[in-house]
């Protein structure tokens, strides 16, 4: 077990308690939790700093206000509703067509006016929320993904998660939902983690339930060498999240909207760790790096060039 | 620096409970370990009687209390409607309950906790007694003379003297004359022993209680007790024995009945029961007694009520349990429902037991679910959802209990401890977590939550851990320290071992 613990180390591997030590509770202050934990405040000052989100259609934070919902639906067809304070996905319902009176969700189930509002009202009942506090729903923008990804994704919603530390995009990967994880991004659900060159934007090997594939399970499409388009611009986006939110140990959760580019779906104060077996790298040392190229004042722009010079990674198979 | 903060903190508990704990045993002489097994005594008193009209009513009742080898450890009261008031003299501790009108049936309670301590605590009256020269009539005073000097006779000491008297007395026949001082119609010799024994200016009482020793029953006995110069002494007048008074345990003394209703003792129903209780009992008392008086003894847990110190030693184990709790999820990395829920099932499994708590746990909580499944088609609100789980979580409990009782099962009784609006909360995340994660997840945290309490339990009711903690509180700092130490760690946690074990392959790695 020493041998383990001692090869986990030479990786650089970094557990959840040194997460949280060192990271979370090092470099994200209490008070600017808030504004990562509640979506709407994060879109508010996403919207502030001219980042792109999806597009909030209304928002319902009591019963009450339940009456305005069929108004706020009325222009789409389409739309996701998010608690504002929700955790780890829970939550998150997608509707993606309407028929008369009925909805359809997107895996495909019919539900009626009356469900989606108990589902409402379990929102903001805030059954969803960290601590069970009472919760707003949001209705928002449902992402028409990039096409490219369609060819590696199994339904849901593909997502790029990059962790920027100080500012610094450190490390990144496309999350593809399959068919075992449900259409869920959720990588110990079955989801493929496929870990990011930074320098170029180029997908590396997947890993799906700690296996190293190359090809996607479900659309049996290559995942490797993958270009993300606009790469650019989610390294831009990112590291400007760190300008944004205050929190210096961040998880950025992109899309790529066909028509809109990069979108940010949310911040997360204390991204998981799994990303090191999707990128096969462990981030002790690249954060380590990081402190001690003392960048913290530098410019969106430096930081950037530090992250595409520093942690690139070179496709090995 | 903030590490070396927290181990000055950590270094600074140790200090000081390392030196409490020294100082208390050498020099206070507190036990290590536990003594052995103190039999205490629980009478119960059950008073009742008919109330005919509406008209007041008083009873009056003697209360056992502190004497020489006794203590009073815990007393309860139930008194009903009536008003309670005691009144406390050196005859005895006497409750006297009374009510404007009454009627119907009357029931009255008290119970009482009594343990014997091992050393002589003295005398609560510590004077000599006065004696007061009987008066004898002529016949009377020749009877009585006569009586003396054939017990002087044929006794060498004073004790000899008290049991030949008391022989004589019993044997009506023995010597002429004798129904002078006994009449015919007197049921007792005591009140003439007692005159006798004041014409040789020796102060002699009746002494009323119950025998506190193997087997006993709660039953009232009368003993004429003698002062011998420095103490009292008892002696059973019917089996014309002295009696220890380590086995019997004074009431009170004097002619009075036990319990009067309206200053009589008939047309009352009055039930004494005894039962002993073996229970691990520090003897406060006796540590006490062997010392000077110390704040540190004054001010311990020792010196509460038997019933406090009791629930005491249960608080006292829970920040282990927490401790456990903390190792568990972070160092070992094991998933749990709640973050504290582990140890409140643990506490509740004190009082149905390992195996049968992990059964009924399982039980309420699978019937929960199958409950929460049912509900889920109705569509509820939150609130009201959980409200209905936890009412219908209560009815399983409550017939589990009824229907394990009628089949002589006791245990089913304690289910009712589970902490039941925990549990309800809990089944909703669970069915939750069902739904967004998968049944695999939910049986996880279950099997974790199970486990954790499983080891709580065990680790919390081992008896020696609860004696040391409760003697030496201070060792709780320790444990504080201990678990704020566990705070700062920030290597791995044994589960992330296998989580990340990939990692480790030649395969994953051979990347720069």
């Amino acid at each position: 077990m020493l041998g383990i613990i001692k090869r986990l180390n030479q990786f650089g591997l970094v557990g959840i308690n040194k997460r949280n030590a060192g990271y979370t509770l090092a470099y994200n202050p209490r008070s600017r939790y808030p504004l990562v934990d509640d979506k709407l405040l994060t879109k508010e000052l996403a919207i502030e700093s001219n980042l792109a989100v999806p597009e909030l259609y209304g928002v319902i934070d009591s019963v009450g206000q339940l009456k305005k919902f069929s108004s706020i639906i009325e222009p789409y067809t389409d739309f996701v509703i998010k608690p504002a304070q929700g955790s780890g996905g829970d939550g998150i319902l997608v509707v993606a067509d309407r028929f008369d009176q009925d909805w359809q969700t997107a895996s495909g189930q019919l539900i009626s006016c009356y469900e989606i509002e108990l589902h409402i009202t379990n929102i903001l009942s805030g059954i969803y929320s960290l601590g069970g506090a009472s919760d707003k729903a949001m209705i928002e923008y449902r992402v028409q993904f990039d096409p490219l990804f369609s060819d590696i994704s199994f339904q849901g919603v593909p997502d790029v998660r990059i962790i920027v530390f100080q500012g610094v995009p450190v490390m990144g990967m496309v999350r593809l939902p399959t068919r075992s994880s449900t259409g869920k991004a959720n990588l110990h659900q079955g989801a493929i983690g496929v870990g990011i060159d930074l320098s170029t934007g180029k997908t590396l090997t997947g890993v799906q339930n700690n296996k190293i594939i190359e090809i996607h399970p479900d659309t049996r499409n290559p995942i490797v060498g993958v270009q993300i388009p606009q790469w650019d611009k989610l390294l831009k986006i990112a590291a400007g999240c760190y300008e944004l939110s205050g929190m210096g140990y961040l998880g950025v959760d992109l899309v790529l909207d066909k028509n809109k580019g990069p979108l940010i779906l949310e911040l997360n104060a204390r991204p998981g760790l799994a990303i090191q077996i999707a990128n096969r790298v462990g981030l002790n040392s690249r954060l380590e790096r990081i402190k001690a190229a003392k960048l913290d004042t530098a410019s969106i722009d430096e930081r950037i060039a530090y992250t595409k010079e520093q942690f690139a990674n070179k496709i090995i198979l | 620096m903030n590490n070396r903060f927290l181990y000055s903190i950590f270094l600074f508990f140790v200090a000081l409970t390392a030196t409490l704990m020294v100082y208390k045993v050498t020099n206070l002489n507190f036990p290590l370990t536990a003594n052995q097994e103190n039999t205490l005594w629980q009478l119960e008193t059950q008073i009742r009687f008919k109330a005919e009209t509406g008209e007041p009513q008083e009873v009056q009742a003697w209360l056992p209390r502190n004497t020489e080898r006794f203590v009073i450890n815990d007393e309860d009261f139930y008194s009903g409607n009536f008003g309670l008031n005691v009144a406390k003299n050196e005859v005895g501790n006497r409750a006297q309950w009374t009510i404007r009108s009454a009627r119907g049936w009357q029931t009255l309670f008290h119970r009482t906790i009594i343990e014997p301590v091992e050393i002589d605590l003295g005398s609560m009256d510590t004077s000599t007694p006065s004696v007061e020269k009987p008066i004898f009539n002529t016949i009377e005073g020749e009877v009585a003379n006569m009586v003396i000097s054939h017990a002087k006779k044929t006794s060498a000491d004073h004790q000899s003297l008290v049991l030949q008297l008391i022989g004589t007395l019993n044997e009506r026949d023995s010597m002429d004359n004798l129904s002078v001082l006994l009449p015919a119609g007197s049921d007792s010799s005591m009140p003439i022993l007692i005159r006798l024994l004041g014409a040789q200016d020796i102060a002699a009482r009746v002494a009323n209680g119950i025998y506190l020793r193997e087997g006993s029953e709660g039953k009232i006995h009368s003993w004429l007790q003698v002062y011998n110069g420095e103490e009292w002494e008892l002696f059973d007048i019917v089996n014309q024995q002295m009696v220890s008074n380590k086995e019997a345990f004074v009431i009170w003394t004097g002619f009075d009945k036990f319990v009067t209703l309206n200053g009589k003792s008939n047309n009352i129903d009055v039930r004494l029961s005894l039962s002993p209780r073996n229970e691990n009992v520090l003897d406060f008392f006796q540590l006490r007694k062997n010392q000077t008086k110390h704040w540190l003894i004054d001010y311990s847990f020792l010196s509460l009520p038997l019933a406090i110190q009791q629930d005491f030693k249960i608080l006292v184990t829970i920040p282990v349990g927490v401790l456990l709790l903390v190792l568990l999820r972070n160092l070992i990395g094991i998933q749990t429902f709640g973050t504290f829920l582990p140890i409140l099932i643990a506490l509740s499994f004190r009082e149905t037991g390992l195996i049968a708590g992990i059964i009924l746990f399982t039980l309420v909580v699978v019937l929960g679910l199958l409950t929460r499944l049912l509900l889920d088609r109705l569509s509820l609100l939150l609130i009201p959802r959980v409200g209905s789980i936890l009412i219908v979580v209560l009815l399983f409990m409550t017939t589990i209990a009824t229907f394990s009782y009628k089949l002589g099962i006791n245990i089913g009784l304690s289910v009712t401890l589970f902490p039941m609006v925990i549990l309800a909360i809990m089944i909703e995340r669970m069915s939750i977590m069902w739904d967004e994660r998968g049944p695999f997840e939910v049986f996880k945290q279950s099997i974790g939550t199970i486990m954790v309490a499983a080891i709580g339990y065990w680790i919390m009711n081992i008896k020696s851990l609860q004696h040391l903690l409760f003697v030496f509180p201070e060792i709780l700092l320790v444990v504080l320290g201990v678990t704020m130490l566990i705070g700062r760690y920030t290597g791995f946690k044994l589960t992330e071992l296998f989580r990340f074990r990939a990692l480790i392959n030649k395969e994953m790695t051979r990347r720069a």
